[in-house]
């Protein structure tokens, strides 16, 4: 694949999970760049590493860092796993799709696909178990507080 | 690569094409777990007089509202219209340019259009349009008006539950539109049917009946201030005496109650105590203005007049002379905008002036009362204290510009003041996320509840990329800031986006670099770990 192909792929990979997750929204989330949209950035610099993964034939784990910072923010949205990981669908459907590239090349990429679905919906699970942590926290430290108020503290420890 | 399909054709027939098929103001909100609040409890709406207590759920079909309910909220909307030139103003001014869209936390970590400001104004500009303007009660949809409607109520709820009053829209607008004030009189209409939330409902009640949000009794204020004060003996050797209620005194020290109680505020706390005890500064707290924060602003402006007249009340009986305020956000958008007309005039207090540098803080003659950052940083800036920033080595530092300090206050530059003499590696977030162009912590304005985790992760998410991305460059660790609520909510917003990186309060870090008089060798911060180099000192 060269530089312009894979200029052209990574924009309409970015283009349609946009229009995929944020239909009505995706316009404002294409013009806006860096802190600004904090999405957008992620998603833009995820998938180029996720790409440049797969022609170079990076393994299965390596992936794990950039699909972390796609899934933790998909994990947020209120969708269901299955939703969460289409982008990687959309790639596959970009890739199958696309007829300039050899078909050798494009049976590799798209078999080290199906691994990172997997890392995927491990990241999901991960996010949700993280968020429902957060919230067992937040209660405990509540009941904490509470107790702290009604009776004498023990030295020593945290609030 | 022509041949690259578009995204609508590789959408088509996928189920991946999920825009709703109906008009944002046909749409009904889908009240998902993690993305609303609970509301408020029936007995906290009685202990201060707010109408229709009731047990009920906003997933239940019937909200159990007044049955004049409509008429409520248009008289309201008409009292208020009459009272507030800003709300008429900015119903009437806003010419949808769209500047402020795409400037919310919210919306940046949504994408849900309801969420951009504009939009959010909207969900009250098309009721105000329909019923109080001729072009409205004409055109009805076409000139964006539309009638008020159970599901109007829902929707309000839904998303003025979903703005922190942050204003970082406002800066934007080209026109001056405040939406926090207009997210504010939402919530004003909607608690006068009863539709309110109870982490804010609660805390008001308790702030009223007992003096903080916490609901702490005076005793059990005083003794948790006692393990603050013991763990400052174990630290540094050094005795603190801080007194309650004291008559005389000079200083009223208020800070917000979540600092008493809560880590890491009572690190921050802890600092403050330990300098107030260095300088000698004659000054006490109270335990019926136990609370400097203020969530009565989230409920109502009289709601807000009646948990802040606490401060001038107890000031006047102490007959102190001024009032120190503690690390706190949305205290200080109240104090510094509306309690000189709300509860004041505070004449009977003197210009704030610090007793060791002789500096008199004329910006505050008219409340007579500052932040405790303008008071460190103007005994720092004047040598009066001494420090050694070498014990905050382990700790690589940025810090996060609360929104009420910083937009509501202008406070942008004592804390950073402070910080880049206290540590010796300080690091700035990009220009675009700090200072008045800050990004909210997603949680403030009542909206930190556990049940709300997922939509809080949306809205913190534009600020933990900035923090991603100095963790990532430069190995920050810490998250600094000076608002009590960002320390109770930044902690789960960094667990879940950059797991690595802490939270602390401002005066933290001077506590652990705060050289006092008498200290013995200190090998502890006030985390109770271990100070960069004590190790080795200790093999000496």
């Amino acid at each position: 694949m060269n530089s312009k192909q894979r200029t052209a792929l990574l924009k309409a990979w970015y283009d349609t999970t946009l229009q995929s997750y944020f239909p009505a929204s995706d316009e404002a989330f294409r013009h806006n760049t860096g802190f600004a949209n904090p999405v957008g950035q992620a998603f833009q610099e995820s998938m180029a590493t996720i790409l440049d993964g797969l022609m170079a034939g990076t393994r299965g784990e390596d992936f794990a860092a950039p699909l972390d910072r796609i899934v933790r923010v998909l994990a947020v949205q209120g969708l269901p796993a299955g939703v969460a990981i289409r982008f990687l669908f959309v790639l596959r459907n970009l890739l199958e799709k696309n007829a300039e590239l050899a078909v050798s090349e494009k049976k590799q990429w798209l078999a080290r696909l199906d691994k990172l679905a997997e890392l995927s919906v491990e990241i999901w699970c991960e996010c949700r178990e993280t968020l429902s942590q957060l919230r067992i926290s937040e209660l405990r430290n509540r009941i904490q507080q509470l107790e702290a108020g009604s009776t004498s503290r023990q030295r020593g420890g945290n609030a | 690569m022509a041949k690259i399909a578009k995204p609508a054709e590789l959408l088509k027939n996928t189920g991946y094409d999920s825009m709703p098929a109906t008009h944002w103001m046909d749409t009904p909100v889908d009240f998902r777990p993690g993305t609303w609040l609970f509301p408020g409890k029936a007995e906290s709406l009685i202990a201060v007089d707010l109408p229709n207590p009731r047990k009920w759920s906003p997933e239940d079909a019937d909200w159990k509202l007044p049955p004049n309910w409509k008429e409520i909220i248009l008289d309201g909307m008409r009292e208020r219209l009459q009272r507030y030139r800003s709300f008429r103003v900015f119903m009437d001014t806003c010419v949808r340019c769209g500047a402020c869209a795409d400037k919310c936390h919210f919306y940046l970590g949504s994408g849900d259009p309801r969420n951009m400001p504009v939009l959010r104004a909207e969900l009250l500009r098309s009721v105000y349009l329909y019923y109080f303007t001729a072009t409205g009660k004409a055109l009805g949809r076409f000139a964006g008006a539309r009638e008020l409607t159970e599901d109007v109520i829902k929707e309000w709820f839904y998303y003025f539950h979903q703005c922190t009053e942050c204003r970082r829209c406002s800066v934007f607008c080209p026109y001056g539109i405040d939406t926090a004030e207009i997210t504010m009189i939402g919530r004003e209409l909607l608690n006068l049917i009863g539709c309110n939330i109870d982490w804010i409902v609660t805390p008001v009640a308790n702030c009223y009946m007992k003096g903080n949000h916490l609901g702490i009794q005076p005793h059990g204020l005083v003794d948790s201030m006692d393990f603050l004060v013991e763990n400052i003996q174990d630290i540094t050797g050094v005795k603190i005496e801080p007194t309650f209620n004291r008559k005389g005194a000079e200083i009223l020290y208020v800070p917000p109650s979540g600092d008493i109680f809560a880590d890491p505020g009572t690190y921050a706390l802890m600092g403050q105590l330990m300098l107030f005890h260095e300088t000698g500064i004659d000054y006490t707290l109270s335990t019926y203005a136990s609370e400097g924060g203020n969530f009565g602003s989230f409920t109502s402006m009289e709601m807000a007049k009646r948990l802040n007249a606490k401060i001038y009340a107890e000031a006047r009986r102490l007959g102190v002379k001024w009032i120190l305020g503690g690390e706190c956000g949305h205290m200080w958008r109240v104090i510094h905008q509306f309690m000189d007309t709300m509860n004041g005039p505070g004449d009977f207090l003197e210009t704030p002036v610090n007793p060791l540098t002789g500096t008199r803080f004329e910006h505050a003659k008219a409340t007579g009362m500052i932040h405790v950052t303008e008071f460190t940083a103007d005994l720092i800036h004047e040598g009066k204290i001494k420090l050694d920033p070498s014990r905050n080595d382990n700790v690589k530092v940025t810090f996060h510009d609360s929104c009420n300090p910083s937009r509501g206050m202008g406070l942008l530059e004592e804390p950073r003041y402070i910080l880049n003499k206290v540590c010796n590696n300080f690091f700035e977030m990009p220009e675009e996320t700090i200072r008045e162009n800050t990004f909210c912590c997603g949680g403030g304005s009542g909206l930190g509840a556990d049940e709300n985790m997922e939509m809080r992760m949306r809205g913190g998410l534009p600020r933990a990329n900035a923090v991603r991305y100095v963790h990532e460059k430069f190995g920050v660790n810490m998250l600094s800031c000076v608002c009590a609520i960002d320390r109770a909510t930044l902690p789960p917003l960094m667990q879940y986006w950059v797991p690595k990186v802490a939270v602390c309060g401002v005066h933290e870090l001077v506590g652990n670099a705060l050289i006092m008089k008498g200290e013995m060798k200190r090998t502890q911060n006030l985390r109770f770990e271990e100070l960069p180099g004590a190790k080795e000192d200790g093999n000496e």
